[in-house]
């Protein structure tokens, strides 16, 4: 006798969701179109990294942070769907919007300011990394990929993630480099990271009230 | 003030290096458009890229999906509030048995359902040829109901079989998708307290 599963809305899932139900195997490119879209629109990713890159111009730096961040998230992306660590997509994405603020703070000189050290901010990225990961595992998780080519598949998105991230970078990069040329950047930098930790808080608030909802 | 310090001034890259980058930002985000976002998300494909990637069959699901949805929609809207006739009163205890053969071109779907009363328990086995089908096995309510319920799904399976025990009145079968590039048959045998057996589409 087969368990049913009670469903509240009707049976067709559209979107990329849907799509993903509907196909089987190796798709190599397409899942990496999903991993570079869910980057590129995922606008808590994207604000750490403004946050990463506000005070950074070499692209020495850049990269190194960027790396970072990439390892970070790719570990526990690949550990979460393969050891099935499903941890709730509400608290992971509650502590990414902390992750915002943190690192707003952190550009405002508020730890130095508060507890006299200036935490190390490479380590931060990595850490901060390994949750992101964790957001990204959860929603593939909820995409119910299939078992056939799974690994390959999730190589696949992992690439296209971090090609989402490089241009999603590249972007902010020019629009930043405009803006760090006029003498309005320092003038504005201490608002602009408030507004980033106001989003970061908002984000939090956001996914919170959704986890207690649900 | 910041965990960092003013930038000396030429470090900084010139005007015209990020005039360039801008330069260079639109056109690649074009390019991506044309190339990859067009018939990953609509199945539009100016260029024939988007098919040589696998890309614009994503589109044309997706695309397909929609319509699927807004199409089940409509019907649901009409159709809610309507009262909805029980075909034919079932003799309780009597058990019906049928067979059924049918095609499935590519990318099209078939439903076949069991009128049900709550209760009733329907045993099954379904085998195809030429492939293996996307299959959802649920129970859709009389007009107006919101009941829906789904008993089991799979993907790119050519042999199912088991019973199941409807959770209310109503619809009750398989839903198969064709995604092959081949016409597949499928054969399914079912027997059970079913009122009648019938295509939805």
């Amino acid at each position: 006798m087969l368990i049913p599963v009670i469903l509240f809305a009707h049976g067709v899932t559209t979107g990329d969701q849907g799509y993903i139900q509907e196909i089987n195997g190796i798709n190599f490119v397409p899942f990496m179109y999903l991993g570079a879209k869910h980057m590129v629109t995922g606008y808590d990713h994207l604000l750490f990294l403004i946050g990463v890159i506000f005070f950074l111009y070499r692209l020495k730096d850049i990269g190194i942070y960027v790396t970072l961040f990439a390892v970070g998230h790719s570990s526990t992306l690949l550990l979460g769907v393969f050891a099935n660590i499903h941890i709730n997509a509400f608290i992971i994405d509650a502590i990414i919007g902390l992750s915002v603020v943190y690192k707003a703070l952190d550009n405002l000189g508020a730890f130095q300011q508060w507890f006299g050290v200036q935490p190390n901010t490479k380590i931060s990225t990595l850490i901060f990394g390994l949750f992101h990961g964790f957001g990204l595992a959860a929603k593939i998780i909820e995409f119910e990929i299939d078992s056939n080519g799974l690994f390959t598949n999730l190589i696949a998105f992992n690439i296209g993630v971090e090609i989402g991230q490089l241009l999603a970078l590249s972007t902010i990069l020019i629009l930043i480099s405009y803006w760090r040329k006029k003498s309005s950047f320092l003038t504005h930098a201490y608002s602009t990271n408030v507004l980033l930790m106001i989003l970061g808080f908002m984000l939090t608030g956001y996914q919170l009230f959704g986890y207690f909802n649900s | 003030m910041f965990n960092t310090h003013k930038p000396p001034e030429n470090d900084l890259p010139t005007s015209s290096q990020l005039l360039k980058s801008t330069m260079v930002a639109i056109c690649v985000g074009c390019a991506l458009l044309i190339l990859v976002i067009l018939p990953a998300e609509y199945g539009t494909d100016p260029t024939g890229v988007g098919e040589l990637l696998g890309l614009k069959k994503m589109g044309e699901i997706k695309t397909r999906l929609k319509q699927d949805f807004l199409k089940e929609n409509q019907v649901f809207k009409e159709s809610n509030g309507a009262k909805d006739e029980l075909m034919v009163e079932s003799e309780t205890g009597k058990e019906n048995q049928d067979v059924m053969e049918l095609v499935i071109a590519p990318n099209e779907a078939i439903e076949i359902k069991l009128e049900m009363k709550k209760g009733s328990i329907a045993k099954y086995k379904w085998t195809t040829q030429n492939g293996g089908l996307n299959y959802n096995l649920h129970g859709d309510g009389h007009k107006g109901s919101q009941n829906s319920i789904v008993y089991k799904k799979g993907r790119m399976t050519s042999f199912d079989s088991g019973e199941f025990k409807s959770e209310f009145d109503g619809h009750h079968g398989w839903f198969w998708r064709n995604r092959n590039n081949e016409s597949v048959t499928v054969t399914l045998e079912t027997i059970g307290d079913y009122i009648l057996i019938k295509q939805i589409k």
